[in-house]
């Protein structure tokens, strides 16, 4: 697992630089992207909320207008009716007149039918608190019959009763305020006032009155939803509050809202930025009441929104860099892939395998790269082949070559030999010394096998010491020590030769008293060592170590040298000639070799 | 070929999964789709002296109450007495409060001294005590809310100085004597009030009853006809005097100075039977006691003394359109 972990995030592969890298990318397109459409959506946020607002105050200008345009016909209704109109006048006409019986039955009529008119309207809505009729001189009619009038109300100064008898044709809409014309009731609200006239002479009698409360301007105010971000306030020209969301709070001067700054804004300007860019004002003016409907958006209120918009913006980054991440490992996985697969296929190259093939199966430039290399394997196998086939050869001719070489100095001294002795008559020796050449050269120069058995190769040597012994007489022995068993195991022509005749000429002859040669061979752990021991001057230090050297001035290293070769070439490099000797105390050159049977060696011959 | 294929397969899959878990996670942040849940984040028990009784004060204050804990989501249970003198009724009212294991209590303590170890047992349990309007013998509490009752006694000296001469005689009745508000505003009137030892004719407690007042006024003129001006420690008292005067048939000839503005005290001012009333902001008071806990609860600093304030309204101001907005709680 950790391996597996280790290998993804290796950090100087192509796969991991190309998944950083990758993601790296795409984060910073993706962040960029994130932060602009994030000013962006802000932006667009408080400018949907500006005209969402602005909306809002449309409607709910329209909605109050409606309403009040509703009430004004109330008033119409209630100021038409002629009851009521005749009431008042007769309330005008007699008013400081003592009535007579049959006046005060007839007012009293009147009133009835009057407050039954007033009852009426008020109670088909229920956002009619009180309709009131007074006259120029104070007679109060309420459209409740069980209420009374509360005797010490200040309604008489008050705007709403005032106006209408200056201004008979218009409608008055009041701001909010408290109704005190009932006894024992204090409400806040808003009246809509209109001049009642003599029915026949027109003039003004008195005022009309319906008392609204807030149910419906509220309802209108309260169905906006502004979501926490805002809220709508209504006000009337004279910066008198007709709805808050907090009044209450307004009122007890716990809160207070910036009139002013609403009343103030250019109407020309869709909104302004108040309190420092705090908050964000709209106002919209009805033409029918004066009043202003005003929404406050509260920019610092759309941070939850805010924040969740970040949020968002998080998320979607976070999941375009797990997209950048898996898109990056496929893709640089099936980059790297066959370069991998390339690689292990190298590296089985580079052990020796040339019968490999890469196959990555692409068409692209690793496959190009994969072919590459297959037809360089090919090249290689080939060339490889002609190399080995070439070193055999060469191999061959040199063994060959080098079973070929018969000290020439051997065959004349033999014939100087030989002639010796016939000049001097003794034909048995030369008869013997003859035949030993002949046996010798037999198998010498028999081509058929490089490798022979012990056996003919001690034959051989013997035949050779024989020679030796004619003619170096009493000054030469020899003896051969070889057991039987090991004469059938099988060794490389002529290496006994070079390394007898080494010891003849430089171990004996060079010894004033002669010596004697002893050869023997010990089979041990499937080695055969053959021994040749003489007894003759020995050698130096500085001689056996240089032994094998190729020296051209050295006549003795020459076949010691080929023999050590020849071992090396036929069975192997840990095999070969080795010399142990002591100066005067004659020399002994031991020769390994594995024990190999007759058939048993795979020599290529 | 085969293994570009699967890599597709491979591709969309991971990018249909990213895109599932993306909606999974953006379903469930509030303010993209799903509207805000209006959570509360407290509960306040809120115990009143008196509640479904005559003083209007406490409707206000709950109004207060209820506005703030609308603003401050805060989930509220507003209880009380039936009257303001039953003192054992509130102490179990706010045993049964403490059980429900609020984040904090607003009381209004009945009594001075009685309410006291119940403030602590709260503290204990690790809720927040805020005092509202009438004070308890405790220093367990975050602060008290309402108002500067000497203050008020202050203005009621001031009014009753300018009312009558300072040879005339004055009466008091107040409502509970063991409550802070009738003995900071009994101090406050005596204590600047001129010559009090002498003026001061009588001082009765009608324990928050009207008709008590009444009784207890009646026998006060009776006693001390050289009564020239009246005054009501609180509403009830008040009218309790006020009902007196307008049967004894002296309304207007005595005098009376009131505490807080009920409708029939604003009736008694139009027809002349209160000259003057000092009154209290119980709107506020409800409202600012809320805040005062939730600014507690949030680990906001909190004065310990918030005074609401009080302002003295005579007869000739009433109708000012200022003074129609502190006269007349804002019920819609």
């Amino acid at each position: 697992m950790s391996g597996r972990l280790k290998k993804l995030v290796r950090l100087n592969s192509i796969r991991t630089s190309m998944i950083l890298s990758f993601m790296a990318l795409i984060s910073v397109i993706v962040l960029c992207l994130s932060v602009a459409s994030y000013s962006y959506t802000i932006n667009d946020f408080e400018s949907l909320s500006i005209s969402y607002t602005s909306q809002l105050l449309d409607e709910i200008n329209s909605s109050i207008d409606a309403y009040i345009d509703n009430m004004k016909s109330m008033a119409t209704v209630v100021v038409e009716n002629e009851d009521v109109r005749w009431l008042m006048a007769y309330y005008n006409r007699y008013n400081g007149v003592e009535l007579t019986a049959l006046q005060m039955r007839e007012q009293e009529a009147l009133k009835q039918r009057a407050v039954t008119h007033m009852n009426i309207v008020a109670n088909t809505r229920g956002d009619i608190t009180n309709i009131a009729v007074i006259s120029k001189y104070r007679d109060v009619v309420l459209s409740d019959p069980i209420k009374e009038v509360n005797d010490y109300s200040g309604y008489n100064v008050t705007d709403w009763y005032l106006r209408p008898l200056s201004y008979k044709d218009d409608i008055f809409v009041s701001p909010s305020h408290v109704q005190s014309l009932i006894d024992g009731e204090y409400r806040w609200v808003i009246s809509i006032s209109k001049a009642i006239l003599d029915p026949e002479t027109g003039e003004v009698t008195g005022t009309m009155v319906i008392d609204l409360n807030y149910h419906v301007i509220e309802s209108i105010c309260e169905n906006v939803d502004l979501d926490h971000t805002g809220y709508i306030y209504l006000i009337d020209g004279k910066k008198n509050l007709i709805y808050h969301p907090q009044q209450p709070l307004i009122y007890s001067g716990i809160k207070s809202e910036d009139f002013q700054a609403a009343l103030a804004m250019d109407p020309s300007q869709p909104y302004a930025r108040v309190e420092g860019g705090e908050k964000i004002i709209l106002r919209n003016t009805s033409g029918t009441t004066g009043w202003s409907a005003v929404g406050v958006i509260n920019p610092h209120n759309l941070i939850r929104d805010r924040s969740a918009i970040i949020r968002f913006y998080v998320m979607l980054a976070y999941i375009a860099i797990i997209v950048a991440a898996i898109v990056a490992v496929l893709i640089s996985t099936s980059i790297t892939n066959p370069v991998k697969k390339l690689e292990k296929t190298m590296h089985k190259v580079e052990q020796g395998d040339l019968t490999i093939q890469a196959d990555t199966g692409l068409k692209n430039e690793i496959g190009h790269l994969s072919r590459s290399f297959n037809s360089m394997i090919v090249k290689l196998r080939q060339l490889m082949q002609s190399i080995v086939r070439n070193e055999e050869e060469k191999r061959r001719s040199e063994i060959l070559a080098l079973q070929a070489q018969i000290n020439p100095h051997f065959l004349y001294n033999t014939l100087d030999t030989i002639i010796w002795m016939s000049a001097s008559g003794k034909n048995d020796q030369v008869v013997e010394v003859t035949s030993a050449l002949a046996h010798l050269f037999q198998t010498s120069l028999s081509q058929s096998d490089s490798l022979v058995e012990l056996d003919v190769e001690i034959q051989n040597i013997e035949s050779y010491l024989t020679i030796q012994k004619m003619r170096y007489k009493d000054k030469l022995s020899f003896r051969i020590a070889v057991p039987p068993q090991v004469r059938g195991l099988m060794t490389p022509k002529l290496i006994l030769q070079p390394i007898v005749e080494n010891a003849v000429y430089h171990g004996v002859k060079q010894n004033a008293n002669g010596g004697s040669i002893e050869i023997g061979a010990t089979l041990e752990d499937g080695e055969l060592t053959l021994v040749v021991q003489d007894d003759g001057v020995g050698m130096t230090q500085e001689q056996i170590d240089h032994i094998f050297d190729p020296r051209a001035d050295d006549s003795r290293g020459i076949g010691v040298r080929n023999v050590h070769n020849r071992i090396k070439l036929v069975f192997g490099e840990q095999y070969g000639l080795s010399y142990q000797s002591a100066q005067g105390a004659g020399t002994r050159a031991a020769i390994r070799i594995p024990a190999v049977e007759r058939g048993n060696f795979p020599d290529a011959n | 070929m085969r293994i570009k294929s699967k890599g597709i397969v491979l591709l969309t899959a991971a990018l249909l999964s990213c895109v599932l878990v993306g909606y999974l996670m953006l379903r469930d942040i509030p303010g993209v789709n799903n509207p805000p849940g209006e959570k509360k984040q407290y509960s306040i028990e809120v115990v009143v002296k008196s509640l479904n009784n005559s003083p209007v004060f406490w409707g206000v204050v709950e109004q207060g109450i209820r506005m703030g804990a609308e603003e401050f989501l805060v989930d509220c249970n507003v209880s009380g007495p039936a009257n303001e003198n039953d003192i054992d009724d509130q102490i179990q009212l706010v045993r049964e409060a403490i059980a429900r294991q609020p984040d904090a209590l607003i009381l209004a303590a009945g009594h001075y001294s009685r309410l006291a170890p119940l403030c602590e047992e709260a503290a204990q349990a690790g809720i927040l005590v805020v005092m509202l309007d009438s004070d308890a013998d405790t220093d367990q509490k975050i602060c008290f809310v309402g108002t500067d009752n000497y203050e008020l006694g202050k203005k009621l000296a001031s009014l009753v100085d300018e009312l009558i001469l300072p040879g005339e005689r004055f009466g008091v009745v107040g409502h509970v004597e063991t409550t802070t508000t009738a003995i900071e505003r009994s101090r406050g009137l005596l204590e600047n009030v001129y010559n009090a030892d002498e003026r001061l004719a009588d001082l009765a407690y009608c324990d928050g009853i009207m008709e008590t007042a009444r009784l207890q006024t009646i026998e006060m003129l009776a006693q001390h006809p050289d009564i020239r001006c009246m005054v009501g420690l609180n509403e009830s008292s008040a009218l309790g005097i006020a009902n007196a005067l307008v049967e004894l048939g002296v309304a207007g000839e005595v005098k009376l100075v009131a505490c807080d503005n009920s409708e029939q005290q604003i009736h008694y001012m139009e027809t002349g039977a209160i000259q003057a009333f000092v009154i209290q902001n119980p709107f506020n008071m409800g409202y600012l006691s809320m805040q005062a806990a939730v600014n507690a609860l949030n680990g906001k600093h909190v004065d310990p003394v918030i005074n609401t304030g009080s302002i003295i309204i005579t007869r000739e101001d009433m109708n000012r359109p200022e003074n129609q907005k502190l006269l007349f709680p804002f019920t819609n």
